[in-house]
């Protein structure tokens, strides 16, 4: 069905495979696409929350130069 | 693997990388395992490639460094996600001397953020004992699947460390969500034959039968037999494996089991399946039909079930679609069942033997009809043999006349002497005659 797949190939990134979205009705591909978008923002933010600690462990002096290796 | 079992684990997996509840994808039930499978796969291929550059420079850096020192830094400051995501871009020396410096704890952090598909190489190289002791951490902490995601990368030695720590329980969820099945049959053999025993009474204690047929499933025949044969003296652990099958649809699964218990457990499978209701007995048939199990499944009938038994299996044989008779009448003719047919079919009422017969005997009938009277004289199944015979219909009798003709002259006088004796010969009409000569 054109169009039932893109709430979901939005949220993974890249069109999820045929057969998945042709299983499913709309309102589980939207489900689907709700629970993806809500692991990568997670993930998102521990690799961010990730990142703010590493800094913490890096002495002031060379915290800004680390820093802009890491973002 | 059963297509519902494979579903099932790749919805426990997906629910993993997802950080959802396996209940909150319970839509994907319907959805082909391959399917589940590949949309995991590109979603671990999305949530592991993003900062690539950034993690790669992380894993750059971390070379210059002492494992010692690399170790520190990894758990002050970088934290396990962050080393989950670069243990691939890593050189895989550096990580695992950097894991060896690291506690179980930190280690098992790291191990559920990680996709053992990219850290392949560091997991093999991790010494036995620190797997050992961050199974036991994951163990501790329910991670199971997470476990059955890398456990098929971890060397012989490795695993067979870590299961001395794993309970059983933990041991049959794990196996149930493995990556690469293929090896599992390999893996459990490492466990020796009285652990394994130990795993199935756990299953049956904590109701995990559907997990303990996947991992009987993928067993090496000369094991699952060895184990098949114990599961009979625990009456309980047998009943359950059938009941779990009836309910779940694993009769594709439990019946190849079946064909290797020991007389005893034959028996019991049979009982219990011929208790079943009408429908489940159905969709046995059914499966049997697709999956080709008629080899188990006709001598368990016939040889295993008491009368009654076997009159349920005849009646719900009568009733059953064409297909799934002219399955049954190819798998008897190519594996030379007649003789157990005819004990089954010695059940059924005249009216249910021609019911079936035309699509019994119908394709193939030249072949067919001289290996069921030879079954006939072996058995001395008279009866039912004549009967399914007279059921033919008036052109198919016509037919298989040449063929009945072409029978020797004491093999044609027996036929037509019991004919007579059963009052069938009219009803065997051109046959009849043909054989009379």
């Amino acid at each position: 069905v054109p169009g039932k797949g893109d709430a979901l190939a939005k949220a993974v990134g890249t069109p999820p495979p045929q057969g998945l979205v042709e299983a499913l009705d709309e309102e589980q591909v939207v489900a689907l696409a709700g629970l993806v978008t809500r692991a990568r923002d997670s993930q998102s933010n521990a690799l961010e929350r990730a990142g703010d600690d590493a800094l913490r462990h890096v002495p002031w002096i060379l915290r800004k130069a680390v820093e802009k290796i890491l973002r | 693997m059963s297509e519902a079992l494979e579903n099932r684990a790749e919805i426990l997996k997906l629910a993993r990388l997802l950080g959802a509840d396996a209940g909150e994808l319970s839509f994907l039930q319907a959805v082909p395992a391959s399917e589940v499978r590949a949309f995991r796969e590109q979603l671990t291929d999305a949530l592991f490639d993003g900062d690539r550059g950034l993690l790669g420079r992380l894993a750059a850096g971390s070379k210059l460094l002492p494992g010692n020192i690399a170790a520190v830094i990894a758990q002050k400051a970088l934290g396990p996600l962050l080393c989950a995501r670069i243990a691939g871009l890593t050189d895989a020396a550096k990580a695992v001397d950097t894991a060896k410096h690291l506690p179980p704890a930190f280690l098992a952090d790291v191990s559920v953020e990680l996709d053992p598909r990219r850290a392949a190489e560091v997991i093999s190289r991790i010494p036995p004992a620190l797997v050992a002791d961050v199974a036991a951490e994951l163990t501790n902490r329910g991670e199971t699947v997470a476990m059955g995601r890398f456990v098929g990368f971890v060397p012989d030695a490795g695993v067979q460390a870590a299961m001395a720590r794993i309970d059983d329980p933990s041991l049959l969820r794990i196996a149930f969500t493995m990556e690469g099945k293929e090896r599992l049959g390999h893996m459990i053999s490492l466990l020796g034959l009285d652990r394994l025993e130990s795993v199935m009474l756990a299953a049956e204690r904590e109701q995990q039968l559907a997990e303990a047929l996947d991992l009987l499933e993928h067993l090496g025949t000369e094991l699952k037999a060895a184990i098949a044969a114990r599961a009979v003296e625990h009456g309980a652990l047998l009943d359950g494996l059938v009941d779990v099958a009836a309910s779940d649809d694993l009769w594709d699964v439990l019946l190849p089991i079946v064909a290797l218990l020991p007389p005893a457990g034959k028996d019991t499978v049979a009982a219990l399946a011929a208790r079943l209701p009408a429908a489940a007995l159905d969709g046995v048939l059914r499966t049997v039909a697709t999956e080709d199990l008629w080899t188990v499944f006709v001598p368990l009938a016939a040889d295993h079930l008491d009368p009654p038994g076997r009159e349920r299996i005849a009646e719900a044989i009568a009733e059953v679609p064409d297909a799934i008779v002219n399955s049954l009448a190819d798998a008897v003719q190519r594996e030379r069942m007649w003789p157990a047919l005819l004990r089954i079919a010695a059940t059924m009422s005249t009216d249910q033997l021609s019911r079936i017969a035309d699509r019994l005997l119908g394709a193939g009938l030249e072949d067919r009809l001289p290996d069921m009277i030879a079954a006939i004289e072996e058995t001395g199944l008279w009866q039912p043999g004549l009967v399914l015979i007279a059921g033919l219909d008036g052109g198919l009798k016509q037919r298989i006349a040449p063929v009945a003709a072409a029978l020797g002259a004491a093999h044609r006088a027996r036929v037509v002497a019991k004919a007579r004796e059963l009052g069938l010969l009219d009803a065997l009409g051109p046959v009849g005659a043909a054989l009379a000569g």
